[in-house]
């Protein structure tokens, strides 16, 4: 048998193939996964929030799922439905796909091992190759964070095999924040440590039942505390960590404790006076 | 006798007239349990109310007497019909029961924790005087942020006297600098072991166990118990035989049956289920309950009901006159916007633990630009979920119930009861 007529055997006859069924396949699984992308972020929202690490992870799983279905739909109406055709279009596609589209093909398998480990979910905040911010949509291939600068970094699920991915949440509403302080040595620690306690907890923004945490440790230059307090609302961490900040400072001042200006020698020099970008 | 959710109602006389008979007992804190729906109830109700959204939506139920249509009560008529109880007298006399009871030998500081719209100043200045005992004025905010000693050192020189705090929530203020006072407070109480009597709101309570930890006054606290539909029954009752117009039955809009046992006639039409309702929606708390309850008081659109409601009462004696309780799905709430905003859910949260703060406070204490604050406070106020008296900003007790569900669903402490 020639190569041509086992082509012929396993594709369908020409006539028999409705490319208007096939069309309406492709388009039922489009609106499908456009409803499931818009619907369910939107039911979210009508939540409680703490609802949305849960409610949010379903969209990339019906997505798989949708588009999985349609994949299988319409080859069943391109091709003989056999056990062997089946394991000859399989073998014929992981060939293709192993030379012209490998890394593709690598993104979508890590982005189904993704979805199994679950390493980072729409809402978490994750840092990867050095990009850090809140995963908006896990797609099949890749991940889109925006970053607290407003930029959208798509990231391919392949990073999985080769980068660290580090989720600051991991599935919570509320992650950890730390404000950093380091003051001049000549004072009461224990002081400043309620102080600091007390900072975290009159916070409006603050996670009233996780621990408060004030680290302290002698540094060469400076004493530094290292407060650790959790938000309520992941999102607010930027803006709870600058309210910890201004109040500290200011119940550190009617305390007559100063921070400390002195750069660490790790600190890059500073930029003489004068040149170009000393205004900076 | 069994009601239609299957329960047995409890016998109440309510010929016992007088605020002082009505009961609201006092216990321990974390004995304290929110009256709830019994679930296979709940379950039963949501399941009809479905079916009837979906099958039966035109087929509006009837009975006898059934009005043509109903309408809000009138303001007029409801403050002739349920006038505001003196709650003072009530919670000064499970107050009073406490405090009579109490070793303070055993135990020197009774705390006790007061539900939102809790007052009871009657029996504390009652206790104060037969003990000889300092009240202590709240201390202004200036004291509270700037010199909490130089407030400490007013108190006389007598280590033995008795100290009334009829208010610790106003002894501090959610700030950096503002929990030193309510910490040297618990100090210099624990270690005099002097006699004392400490009411605390119970959302400052549950803030302020956090902060200062002030359980270490005593570990197990005393509140007023939650009032379930039984006890709500036997209170609306008793308040409406107290203001004397128990010539009135009111009834359910939906089936007509009756709400309020005004007299042993009617337990043969009684149904809980609204009072069950009410009872789990405010946490057992009669306050908020009344006013729940008068909101959900209709009347017949073309009867009189207006301001000649007491003349026409009095001539028509013999013939009670109707007064329609709403279906619990359609009593009137005060909406919130679902999630709530920071700066909304930042303020009702402040109000509900200092028990109600003026604007400058407001400002001094979140992080809000002054013209978002009033804009936010206008929207409360507008939406019925604040209200301003003398300068202090609340939230209404129609509110409450809301605002507490909201603040829990966002992640917030919310307190004990």
């Amino acid at each position: 048998m020639n190569p041509q007529n086992e082509a012929q055997q396993i594709l369908r006859n020409l006539e028999d193939i409705s490319l208007p069924t096939i069309l309406v396949v492709v388009i039922v699984a489009g609106v499908a996964t456009w409803i499931v992308q818009r619907s369910i972020p939107w039911f979210s929202t009508k939540l409680p929030p703490r609802y949305r690490f849960y409610v949010l992870p379903i969209v990339p799983i019906l997505r798989l799922f949708i588009v999985g279905l349609a994949l299988l739909q319409v080859l069943t109406l391109l091709i003989q439905p056999t056990s062997q055709n089946f394991i000859a279009i399989a073998g014929a596609s992981a060939v293709a796909i192993g030379f012209a589209f490998k890394d593709y093909a690598a993104s979508i398998v890590a982005g189904v091992v993704a979805l199994i480990e679950q390493p980072y979910r729409p809402g978490d905040w994750v840092e990867i190759g050095g990009n850090y911010g809140e995963v908006q949509t896990v797609g099949l291939r890749s991940i889109k964070i925006v970053t607290p600068d407003d930029n959208t970094v798509t990231i391919p699920h392949g990073k999985l095999w080769t980068e660290n991915i580090v989720n600051a949440n991991n599935g919570r509403r509320e992650h950890m924040c730390i404000a950093n302080f380091y003051l001049d040595p000549h004072h009461d620690g224990l002081v400043v440590e309620q102080v600091l306690h007390d900072v975290a907890i009159t916070s409006p923004y603050i996670k009233l039942d996780r621990r408060v945490l004030v680290i302290i440790q002698e540094q060469p230059w400076a004493t530094h505390y290292s407060l650790r307090a959790y938000p309520i609302e992941g999102r607010n961490q930027f803006i709870f960590t600058s309210d910890l900040t201004v109040r500290a400072k200011d119940a550190l001042a009617a305390l007559g404790i100063t921070s400390v200006h002195m750069l660490p020698a790790s600190a890059p020099e500073p930029i003489p006076a004068g040149t170009k970008y000393a205004a900076q | 006798m069994v009601d239609d959710q299957g329960q047995q109602p409890v016998e109440h006389p309510i010929q016992e007239a007088g605020l002082e008979t009505i009961e609201w007992q006092a216990i321990r804190l974390d004995e304290f349990v929110a009256p709830s729906e019994p679930t296979t109830e709940a379950v039963r109700l949501r399941l009809r109310d479905w079916w009837q959204q979906l099958v039966q939506r035109r087929a509006e139920p009837t009975f006898d007497d059934q009005p043509a249509s109903l309408t809000s009560a009138p303001v007029d008529l409801l403050d002739y019909l349920l006038p505001a109880p003196d709650w003072e007298t009530i919670g000064s006399h499970t107050l009073a029961s406490l405090c009579a009871q109490h070793d303070f030998t055993a135990s020197p500081s009774l705390v006790f924790v007061t539900p939102p719209y809790f007052t009871a100043q009657q029996a504390l200045l009652k206790w104060a005087e037969r003990e000889n005992a300092l009240i202590l004025e709240p201390p202004t905010p200036e004291q509270i942020l700037q010199s909490p000693e130089a407030w400490l050192h007013t108190w006389p020189d007598q280590p033995d006297m008795p100290v009334v705090i009829p208010a610790l929530e106003r002894c501090y203020l959610r700030h950096q600098r503002g929990l030193g006072l309510v910490r040297t407070l618990i100090e210099t109480l624990g270690h005099s072991r002097r006699p004392s009597i400490i009411l605390c709101n119970s959302w400052a309570w549950a803030f302020l166990t956090h902060a200062c930890a002030t359980n270490l006054l005593t570990t197990r606290p005393w509140t007023p118990e939650g009032l379930d539909a039984t006890q709500l029954d036997r209170l609306f009752a008793q308040l409406i035989q107290e203001s004397g117009q128990t010539h009135y039955t009111f009834r359910r809009a939906d089936n007509g049956k009756i709400t309020l046992r005004m007299t042993p006639d009617d337990d043969s039409d009684y149904s809980a289920e609204y009072l069950t309702h009410l009872a789990a929606y405010t946490l057992g708390n009669p306050i908020v309950a009344w006013t729940v309850w008068r909101r959900s008081l209709l009347v017949a659109a073309d009867e009189d009901n207006g301001v000649k409601a007491g003349a026409v009462a009095e001539a028509d004696q013999d013939r009670r006159r109707k007064v329609w309780v709403q279906t619990w799905e359609k009593v009137p709430r005060p909406q919130l916007t679902a999630p709530l905003e920071d700066l909304t859910a930042f303020i009702l949260h402040s109000l509900l633990l200092h028990n109600g703060l003026s604007t400058s406070l407001l400002h001094r204490l979140l992080p809000a630009h002054p013209v978002d604050l009033s804009r936010a406070l206008r929207y409360l106020y507008v939406a019925g979920i604040v209200q301003e008296n003398t300068g202090r900003w609340t939230v209404t007790a129609a509110a409450y119930p809301e605002v507490r569900r909201g603040l829990l669903q966002q992640g917030f402490l919310v307190d004990a009861l």
